[in-house]
């Protein structure tokens, strides 16, 4: 998977640039002024599948409507195939968006509502017909196009609605989180379909999610949106292997996260206190902490984390600490252990029981460095 | 189950208990419970009275003595006047339908879609029903007299045609019925068109836009088809009772100015043939059957499936 998100990355890194937004700024005036975007800069490249993610309130859905032409920004500018487009109407843009949810005409069949937009430029409707038909075998719909919207179930609907955003081969496609009302099986089935025919179409896609799962197994690239500011950009390779700050941490999979007070910095090879140890961490883990940082959170995934029983077997790094929890994951389980410095939970397929004294054990080439939240000036 | 409570005597806990559990087991006698007070009152309040409407039109007289005849359809056939009246209310019926529509789907797309205080504009669209339908007509009559606030203002709008009596002459005219008309049965047609507009998706508007479609297709494409149905029921709340109007065509029209409801008024309480106006009832009632009629096997019954 990784490799072959990189391999694509790679192999788009030389194309034109489709979409561009330029420090977008919006600013909701009312009883309570709410700056919901503060200056999002990023370049979506033509074939592109990028994802925003980012919680509930952060903002992704606003720079999607700003992008769409439903939203006016207050600041920036948005450019689409080198076209400043920022002050356009919907209506005039060659974008198409995927609603949440999903807004299918309910007075139209699959085909008319597919024709739709066909039909706002005059094609014809025998044309209509035929595009239709041939988006309708695109998501694997043949012979639906009679039907009326309300006889088809979910996922079906949701098939209708990716037909009809890209019929028109717009030069972006905006995702609205259309696939949060599905359950889980059905996401994903949903999930690796869009993404075959992203790569089938060539199109460009940008979806808006705050369920990382979708976003990090389809993307091309993930941007990382936390308090309408962009946290991070990148593959979710580097999302997850590199993530630049704490937020993107815990926010695309897990981190055990301690705080650690610095003691020195002068010897770049011995630089992380973890309790009262102080860990040799690979260079080039501190970009983002800063040059001389007074305290640094230490962050482990929980799949780099090991327990042992015997002291004898721990790797770099280590801690003692009690099992507070197990629970049942699969094949392994999640253990979560008390120790003098945090919680840590860690997988294992080690039984371990309630209560017992074990240590949590990681490979220093694992840690990763954070600044601490608050001298983290944007 | 128990209904018992600590409020009321065991035996009529009892009671309660044994007929509800009686009830429990006949669907249809619940449902007779249910819609029986209604249905009795309109069998009583309207099909009985409809129908000796009917059975007096065929008479020449007023029961009991009276005698069968055919006299009364007769002398309807017989006289232009009556189809020109009849032409002239079908006129007006369309005219004030259309005009209400309009205003009040204006009026209902700006509340639903604009409005932040919407229970309020809503609760002034209906302020006229607490007044009086006849306070209400006479009221008008103030307003269009020659002198009157209307005739004052166009005039002095249109000062430079020079001539104090435009407006003026408009009370007693058709023109005058019409407006009236409009006034009366704007609000029963708001609230229809306001409750679909603001139940309609509007998320449906941002697709349409976002397809390629500028305001006016938008409109025309999935605004007014998702709202079709509001606008039937508005478009038939508006028009049954202007077909059979007679207070608004009495006090603000002219001699000429007469509609169906007004002349059978004029039978049955000023020239007392209450046989020709039960046959000019009977008429009207078949008409406005056979119109509802067309209108609901085209259209299904959107009042009742609004999904």
């Amino acid at each position: 998977m990784a490799s072959k998100i990189q391999s694509s990355a790679k192999k788009r890194s030389n194309r034109k640039t489709t979409l561009e937004a330029d420090s977008l700024v919006k600013i909701y005036e009312g009883k309570e002024t709410v700056h919901a975007v503060k200056g999002v800069s990023f370049q979506i490249k033509e074939g592109e599948f990028v994802s925003i993610i980012g919680p509930s309130g952060s903002g992704k859905s606003t720079i999607l409507r700003m992008i769409a032409g439903f939203e006016d920004p207050t600041e920036g500018s948005v450019v689409l195939d080198g076209v400043d487009i920022t002050d356009r109407a919907p209506f005039d843009r060659d974008t198409n968006m995927m609603f949440q949810d999903l807004a299918l005409f309910p007075n139209y069949t699959v085909s008319e509502n597919i024709g739709y937009g066909p039909r706002q430029d005059g094609v014809p409707k025998a044309e209509r017909e035929e595009m239709a038909d041939e988006m309708l075998e695109m998501v694997q719909l043949e012979g639906y196009g009679d039907r009326a919207i309300d006889e088809l179930s979910g996922g079906e609907q949701q098939r209708v609605a990716l037909a009809r955003c890209m019929v028109n081969r717009p030069s972006v496609v905006l995702f609205d989180e259309p696939l949060a009302s599905l359950d889980r099986q059905l996401r994903r089935q949903m999930t690796t379909e869009l993404s075959d025919i992203q790569n089938r179409t060539g199109s460009t896609f940008l979806y808006v999610t705050h369920n990382q799962e979708v976003a990090l197994s389809a993307s091309d690239r993930v941007i990382v949106l936390n308090e309408g500011e962009i946290e991070q950009i990148g593959t979710p390779d580097e999302l997850y292997n590199s993530p630049a700050t704490e937020f993107v941490a815990n926010f695309v999979g897990d981190m055990n996260m301690v705080t650690s007070d610095v003691r020195e910095v002068t010897t770049p090879a011995d630089p992380v206190d973890i309790a009262a140890e102080s860990v040799a961490v690979p260079a080039g883990r501190f970009d983002g902490v800063g040059d001389d940082p007074t305290s640094m959170k230490v962050g482990v995934r929980p799949h780099d984390t090991a327990i042992v029983h015997d002291v004898e077997d721990v790797s770099d790094c280590y801690i003692e600490g009690t099992v507070r929890g197990t629970m049942f994951a699969g094949e392994d389980q999640v253990v979560t252990v008390q120790t003098d410095i945090g919680e840590f939970t860690a997988e294992t397929n080690l039984s371990v029981d309630q209560g017992e004294t074990l240590f949590v054990t990681f490979s220093r080439e694992d840690v990763h460095v954070f600044a601490t939240e608050e001298s983290d000036e944007h | 189950m128990s209904t018992k409570t600590a409020w009321s005597p065991e035996w009529v806990d009892d009671g309660i208990e044994s007929t509800l559990a009686f009830l429990r087991e006949r669907e249809r006698l619940q449902l007779a419970l249910f819609i029986g007070p209604v249905v009795l009152i309109m069998f009583i309040g309207l099909i009985v009275p409809v129908l000796y409407m009917v059975a007096i039109s065929f008479l020449n007289g007023l029961p009991p003595g009276a005698e069968f005849t055919l006299a009364n359809y007769q002398r309807l056939v017989e006289s232009d006047v009556y189809l020109n009246i009849g032409i002239d209310t079908i006129v007006l019926t369309l005219q004030t339908t259309s005009l209400v529509v309009v205003l009040g789907y204006l009026l209902a797309y700006g509340i639903a879609m604009f409005a932040k205080r919407q229970k309020l504009l809503l609760l002034l669209v209906v302020l006229p029903f607490w007044t009086n339908y006849l306070v209400r007509n006479f009221a008008l009559i103030a307003i269009f007299q020659t002198g009157g606030p209307f005739n004052q203002l166009l005039s002095n709008i249109l000062f430079f045609l020079d001539n104090p009596s435009i407006g003026g002459d408009v009370l007693f005219t058709r023109t005058s019925v019409l407006m009236g008309l409009v006034y009366s049965f704007l609000p029963v047609a708001v609230l229809p068109m306001y409750a679909s507009i603001s139940r309609m998706d509007k998320s449906l508007i941002s697709a349409s836009k976002d397809l390629g479609a500028g305001p006016i297709k938008t409109f025309v494409f999935v605004t007014l088809p998702q709202t079709k149905d509001g606008v039937f029921v508005g478009t038939l709340l508006a028009a049954v009772p202007t077909f059979g109007a007679f207070v608004t065509p009495a006090m603000l029209g002219g001699p000429n100015d007469n509609m169906i409801g007004r002349l059978i008024e004029l039978q049955y309480m000023q020239v007392y043939d209450v046989p020709f106006g039960s046959a000019l009832g009977t008429v009207l009632s078949l008409f406005v059957i056979a119109v509802l009629s067309i209108g609901f096997l085209n259209d299904g019954i959107p009042i009742i499936d609004n999904e």
